[in-house]
């Protein structure tokens, strides 16, 4: 007798569902971040562990405190989310950075940037990013303090400007793009190494975790501006955050537009301030800006950048 | 030739097609059926018969209840034993005529079985006999949706294509290939009575690249007759849908709100293709139909058989499952087996484990309008009906969704996108019906 089963369950169709989670995908953005992290850690050691273990781990509880005793439940979606934020936030971190600056980064980021929203996909800017930019403004010594790679553990290596630094006050730069690629310069945890960044653009482009709309239409963006403007393009593309940003930051699920068309206006209007910003703005580093401020156009780009509806004619107009 | 497909959306579900399609099971005739009164769209059939009388086999024991509605058949002969209710497998109570057989009933339709039926010529036969031919023998669309083929034959314009759907693109089902492989000739021949039936003057017969011997199958047959285009597709949810199938196949766009009339086609099933046959040129009711068995293989059962009484080898019972009936992305979940098979089944599907009900918040990550065939963007619909604001969710033409599901089955979160879209679509249905009033 034909019996399948002892108890039904009952379900409303479709009855299967995807093998791709919210979290895979945030493993998978952390996995391609990994080599970024490990180079990091070899260009500047110890200093660089803290951070990173700092950010993460402070990320961490303050998500978990703020969803277990003001949002009421915790998810555990949301808290590997805080960990990614954690994680990003150091790779925008110099290394020297003091540990309390960190936390205070971190309360900024996960409280203000993202569960004064409404945690987690509620949020209008990225996380990171606001906790970065708070840094920066409140404290630009200690954001700007930068260590060169060294190969001893010690906090204090020499210090000096990152290239993006010395080009905004005239110095002129003796550096080679090899070593951009590799990662032998100041800057950031997460900016120094441009070659492990693109190898994490690769593998997120693989696990179609993103697509390649935003990063591409960032970098193109600068470069052709570059051109533009007299600029060797090549350089501005690997110094600063920009590949970090473009690859990492500006294509946070949340914080981005959802379609084709609308990305690449997104990607294109970032490209567009991050060449403004670095080269006539008051900061030498225009990325996390270009970003928040764009961040913030997100839900207009959505509404004018909708898909057309099979069985219509035109493109539908926008509504409320 | 080209290997055509739709464009917008769609996504690659995993395909389990597991139940072999070499082979259809005949199902021995059962002694005990319950024929529902309304196993399509429509009125309910009206019974003809009552409680004591002997019907035969293929006899009428349901007339149509009105202008969409099909007639009911005996699948065994035998005695009836009561009219009333009969639960089917989704739960639902619906109205129906139990026959018992004797040994003696059984043992005559078995012979009458045996007895192989020559085929009747129907070349001759005019176009308004062959409709009522086909609503007579109470067949209706074998893909799912159980729309009397004959209402739908009869468009109000000549159609330009008579277009069957042979892509089968719902998961674990098999019943389309084994119908295919087992009689491609017969298929072509419905679907000639069906072109003659509509006066389309082609037909397409779009058939999806994973099912290469039913296609090779189908353009053999097919030679002799010009008029018929067999088109191979690229496997991809949700292409059976109407929509999707006419975009793949002609490149023609159903305006919102439309019939495929609209574009000068029809759409039907393959298994409607060979019910049809049956019903014109072998003079044969709609009294049985081929069902898949997820994992285990295609049965030819009598309508009205109970699923409990299926002959089904090699099953391994689980303690708890989702039962789908119907494939897993459009079918419906069962309570119970001790339900008769009706027309518009086309399968079993055992979904083990079934999805557990978990949502995450919404990262906007725009899978779901990826997935979206349609072009929507099922993320705002379905807030939107959930919050019960209908009129908004219709002005983000909550109304063009087709319910296919790729939408919930993309979402990484686990949000129940499509079920709170059809919510919307039923409340918006319920304010159009108030506002009539």
């Amino acid at each position: 007798m034909y019996q399948p089963t002892q108890k039904y369950i009952e379900h409303i169709s479709p009855h299967i569902r995807r093998h791709r989670t919210s979290e895979l995908c945030m493993w998978h953005v952390m996995i391609a971040l990994a080599p970024t992290t490990l180079c990091a850690i070899y260009y500047f050691g110890f200093p660089a562990i803290c951070v990173v273990l700092m950010s993460m781990a402070c990320c961490f509880v303050f998500e978990w405190l703020v969803s277990r005793y003001m949002l009421g439940k915790v998810n555990r979606t949301s808290l590997v989310a805080a960990l990614l934020t954690g994680l990003l936030l150091a790779l925008n971190l110099p290394p020297s950075i003091p540990l309390w600056a960190i936390a205070l980064g971190s309360v900024v980021a996960i409280g203000v940037g993202k569960m004064c929203f409404g945690g987690l996909g509620c949020n209008i800017f990225n996380p990171a990013l606001v906790g970065r930019v708070f840094l920066l403004i409140s404290f630009p010594v200690a954001m700007t303090h930068w260590t060169l790679p060294t190969d001893d553990f010690m906090i204090d290596g020499s210090t000096t400007a990152t290239l993006l630094t010395a080009i905004a006050e005239g110095q002129t730069i003796d550096i080679s793009y090899f070593k951009e690629f590799v990662g032998d310069r100041a800057g950031s945890l997460g900016e120094v190494a441009s070659g492990a960044l693109v190898l994490g653009f690769i593998y997120l482009l693989a696990v179609k975790v993103i697509r390649w709309y935003i990063p591409v239409a960032i970098i193109a963006t600068v470069a052709i501006f570059d051109v533009c403007i007299g600029v060797q393009p090549g350089f501005d593309i690997m110094a600063g955050g920009l590949l970090l940003g473009a690859i990492f930051m500006a294509t946070d699920y949340v914080t981005s537009p959802m379609s084709p068309k609308g990305m690449i206006i997104f990607g294109v209007c970032i490209g567009i301030i991050t060449v403004c910003i670095r080269r006539w703005g008051a900061y030498p580093e225009g990325v996390s800006f270009a970003i928040l401020i764009m961040n913030g156009f997100v839900p207009l780009i959505n509404r004018y950048c909708r898909p057309r509806v099979f069985g219509h004619k035109k493109e539908r107009r926008v509504a409320a | 030739m080209k290997t055509l497909t739709f464009k917008i959306g769609g996504i690659h579900p995993p395909q389990d097609k597991t139940a072999p399609a070499d082979r259809i099971i005949t199902v021995v005739l059962p002694r005990k059926v319950a024929m529902p009164m309304q196993m399509h769209i429509g009125a309910p059939a009206k019974p003809i018969v009552a409680k004591g009388d002997h019907v035969e086999r293929g006899q009428m024991i349901a007339e149509a209840g009105g202008k969409i509605s099909a007639p009911v058949h005996a699948s065994i002969s035998g005695t009836v034993s009561a009219v009333g209710p009969v639960t089917l497998a989704q739960g639902r109570s619906v109205n129906a005529v139990h026959i018992t057989a004797t040994d003696q009933d059984h043992a005559n339709d078995m012979a009458r079985i045996q007895a192989k039926p020559n085929s009747k010529p129907w070349k001759e036969i005019s176009r308004t006999d062959l409709l009522s031919a086909i609503a007579n023998a109470g067949v209706v669309g074998l893909g799912g949706a159980t729309f009397p083929t004959a209402v739908k034959l009869n468009a109000p314009s000549t159609p330009e294509y008579l277009i069957i759907n042979a892509c089968e693109c719902e998961p674990r089902l098999t019943c389309d290939d084994a119908t295919m492989r087992a009689y491609p000739d017969q298929i072509v021949e419905g679907t000639l009575i069906m072109m003659a039936a509509s006066g389309a003057p082609k037909a397409i017969i779009g058939i999806e690249n994973n099912k290469m011997e039913a296609f090779e199958k189908l353009v053999n047959a097919s030679k002799g007759h010009p008029e018929i285009e067999v088109q191979l597709l690229k496997a991809r949810y949700p292409q059976g849908c109407e929509k999707q199938l006419i975009y793949a196949l002609l490149k023609r766009e159903i305006p919102s709100g439309q019939l495929p009339i609209s574009v000068g086609c029809v759409v039907q099933n393959v298994g409607t293709a060979y019910a049809v046959y049956q019903a014109v040129a072998l003079g044969q009711p709609l009294i049985e139909r081929v069902i898949t068995i997820d994992g285990c293989g295609n049965y030819l059962v009598p309508v009205g058989m109970t699923l409990s009484e299926l002959p089904v080898e090699g099953y391994v019972t689980v303690a708890e499952a989702d039962v789908v009936a119907g494939g897993p992305m459009m079918g419906q979940s069962t309570v119970t087996m001790d339900a008769p098979v009706v027309k518009g089944l086309s399968g079993i599907s055992v979904i083990t484990p079934p999805l557990s009900f978990n949502p995450d918040p919404c990262i906007r990550c725009a899978a779901c309008a990826e997935a979206c065939p349609m072009g929507l963007e099922p993320f705002m619909i379905s807030t939107l009906s959930r919050l019960g604001k209908i009129e908004e969710a219709l002005a983000n033409n909550l109304m063009d969704c087709i319910e296919c599901g790729s939408c919930s089955y993309s979402c990484p979160s686990a949000r129940p996108l499509v079920d709170f879209i059809r919510y919307g679509k039923g409340k918006a249905r319920a304010l159009a019906q108030a506002k009539k009033k």
